[in-house]
């Protein structure tokens, strides 16, 4: 659940028809083709893992795809087409089942990514929804802008596999052919027509929303959301402090300075930066001396978020993993079993730190370009949210110090760019060992651990 | 331009929620720590037309009334300018109908001359079930209506709002495009959300999206005592001792009596509260969100501890108790940032019972009762009493205080803070008082 709570022994299993605040949740994108849905779903999808919302999109033009194995032309979805239209029904109610396996199987949440521009299909949709016990929101997303459906079909269209031996403008004028096809039908949420449904309709890339019957948590939460996000191209730069002094004598925690490597990493850091040029950059750091040392060097203005502290490591703040196997073996080998969800005792888990670094995700979508200069587990969880890595790869991620990785949206994901300032720093990544066995010996738990002096 | 001071301003006919989400607004902005002040124009009219005779004064004909009215207006965002450019306020919420194109142009302008962003909170509704609601719960009360019954109140009000109508210019999909707004539509069943600029405004629409005035109440206790509470102990992770079992008990009655319809309990994760929650025998969500203050190197001591380890820091906590931050550990300013999901969810949910912990119910006490930073550290949360919040009027709550005193008859319960007085249990079950909160001891 989206809170980090658990629930109590005596919670009773809450009956599904009823519809309650457990209810699966099914998102339902509408709108014609080129008009951010699928760009809409599988950022939606990201976040709501990230969360901790179970959540899978269901793309039917993917089920197409399968089923058709070549694509011809936009005839295939001429109104007209009779077999294209039977091919289409079929591969809608394929993802719906496969929809409705996931909900049962632990999915919290599903995205039923199509068109999904006649009223009668999305009659359909609900009518499924609740014979299943699913709760349904739609997200349309309504753009008359011939700029930004031009931009979009140069930069998702034009990789598809529908278009794997068109040139540019070839793949271009039958992309627009094809979006003519649904326009008569197109039948837009309407306010009076679909008053009893949950929407929100987006309008212009986020220029105005309309938002109707918000039913639920998640539903507000996913609305916040989509109101937040935007398409400008910008640049998000993750890094590490400088090396501080506790990372040099392989602590963990604490509230060191920069040791004088760090430092010089600061100065490299602001060159860095310089050479970038960019516009109006914004500069968070945490409320920890070694990142704010870090942005002085760099010398802009910035700003300190407490969210961006590094995970608090309770009882073993500020020893070193030897000592740590050494006073708290037991701890140690459950973390090692579950390093997501573990909490140092009267400390933090991954999982807690996800969720007080919302926020901080939620102002990096609102922003444009903007550096952050945090600590190895925060870096970790941030890069997670961006690469849509799980929760069991995200305390492994690599981050090492010195290292500044450029996040740059890309179609539908993110393009990294890892560049090594060139100032030697200890290396503080532990990897999981082989034996996480709470019997094992203290030289097995201490394989992994990197040198320090 | 990101620090610039952010002017709200409400449109919309009489009687559509504008001063209710006005005050609701500023309450959950300056507790989130945002300085924020309201200024309703309706007040300044009272000032001026000291004696309030009948809705002619509304008449679109009437020029003398329209002079005042302008006037009052003017003041008003004079008023606005010296808080926000002067006094350091970051948003004025300037309440009024201004349902014309024309008077918020007067708005903007004002804005732009003095570098201040705009945002429009319009309220819409043709409910008249909702409307008369409305003029029933706030307009009754209102010094306008002193000497009138009922009817006569309802009858002058609706003559007032019939003087708004012809001229209202709700704001326009095409004609208003490049204005910031939210039009709040049928008490929040659908919203339309135009040109959000910055963080504040977005973090508005997500509040006001999230209110409702479905009627409901709030109740707020802490777990039941505890064995660091007998020690005096701060924070911790102790369980309930004998007499907080007792509490425990008498608290799963108090629940059973009230009757309470979907009600939802709320706990921290840590032991006590979960413990208080078990005996209720409900089912319960824990938050982490709702975990007691971490006191940091001063965790499990006692004050005598504390004043013995660590004399400076106990005094600058006793300087400024709000933004004191324990060594390695928070401040109640850091307690109010990691509530703040728990009380947009307070807002979204309906009945509640929140079982937490002293700082952490001080916060939210202090979001409902509208205290400030300086009284909020010193908000009274004994142990064992619920406080029972139901919104009344303008998103305000009044509290009924329950007191449900232990089986056990010894005194000196505890004293869980140095300057507390100290607490007698009676022999009474479980006991109901209603009194004003000023007025616990």
């Amino acid at each position: 659940m989206m809170r980090g709570c658990s629930r109590s022994k005596s919670t009773q299993n809450l009956d599904r028809t009823v519809c309650m605040t457990n209810c699966p949740t099914l998102i339902v994108t509408v709108g014609l083709p080129a008009r951010g849905k699928t760009y809409i779903s599988k950022k939606l999808t990201r976040y709501l893992n990230w969360i901790g919302v179970p959540t899978r999109e269901f793309n039917v033009g993917q089920y197409r795809r399968e089923c058709l194995k070549i694509y011809k032309s936009f005839e295939f979805f001429r109104p007209d087409n009779e077999e294209g239209l039977k091919i289409r029904q079929q591969c809608a109610s394929a993802a719906l089942n496969d929809v409705r396996q996931y909900l049962a199987d632990g999915g919290q949440v599903a995205v039923f990514d199509a068109t999904n521009t006649t009223r009668e299909r999305r009659e359909t949709i609900t009518v499924f929804a609740e014979q299943n016990g699913f709760k349904v929101f739609f997200v349309e997303s309504v753009c008359e802008d011939p700029e930004v459906i031009a931009e979009n079909i140069v930069q998702v269209k034009l990789g598809s596999p529908d278009y794997t031996n068109c040139n540019t403008e070839e793949a271009m004028e039958d992309f627009k052919k094809r979006i003519k096809c649904y326009e008569n039908s197109y039948e837009t949420l309407d306010e009076v027509l679909d008053r009893h449904l949950s929407y929100i309709k987006i309008m212009d890339v986020g220029r105005r929303y309309l938002v109707n019957q918000v039913q639920d948590h998640i539903q507000s939460r996913i609305v916040y959301y989509l109101m937040n996000i935007h398409i400008t191209p910008r640049s998000i730069y993750l890094c590490r402090h400088g090396e501080s002094d506790l990372n040099v004598k392989g602590c963990i925690g604490g509230d060191s300075g920069l040791s004088p490597r760090g430092k010089e990493f600061a100065k490299y850091l602001r060159q860095f930066i310089q050479s970038q040029e960019i516009s109006d950059l914004k500069v968070w750091t945490s409320q920890m001396k070694r990142t704010i040392q870090t942005a002085e060097a760099v010398s802009v203005p910035y700003e300190q978020w407490k969210a961006l502290n590094e995970i608090d490591a309770g009882v073993c703040e500020e020893m070193m993993y030897e000592e740590i196997q050494q006073h708290y073996p037991l701890e140690f080998a459950m973390r090692d079993q579950d390093k997501y969800r573990y909490r140092y005792p009267k400390g933090e888990s991954y999982e807690d730190l996800v969720q007080r670094l919302e926020p901080v995700i939620m102002e990096l979508e609102r922003q444009e370009n903007v550096l952050v200069i945090c600590h190895q587990a925060v870096m970790r969880c941030l890069l997670a949210y961006f690469l849509d890595k799980t929760a069991e790869e995200l305390p492994y991620l690599k981050c090492p110090l010195h290292t500044v990785l450029k996040l740059t949206p890309v179609a539908y994901g993110c393009k990294v760019e890892s560049i090594y300032l060139n100032v030697d720093a200890v290396n503080t990544h532990r990897e999981r060992p082989e034996n996480v066995e709470v019997s094992r010996m203290a030289e097995e738990a201490l394989l992994t651990v990197p040198a320090h002096q």
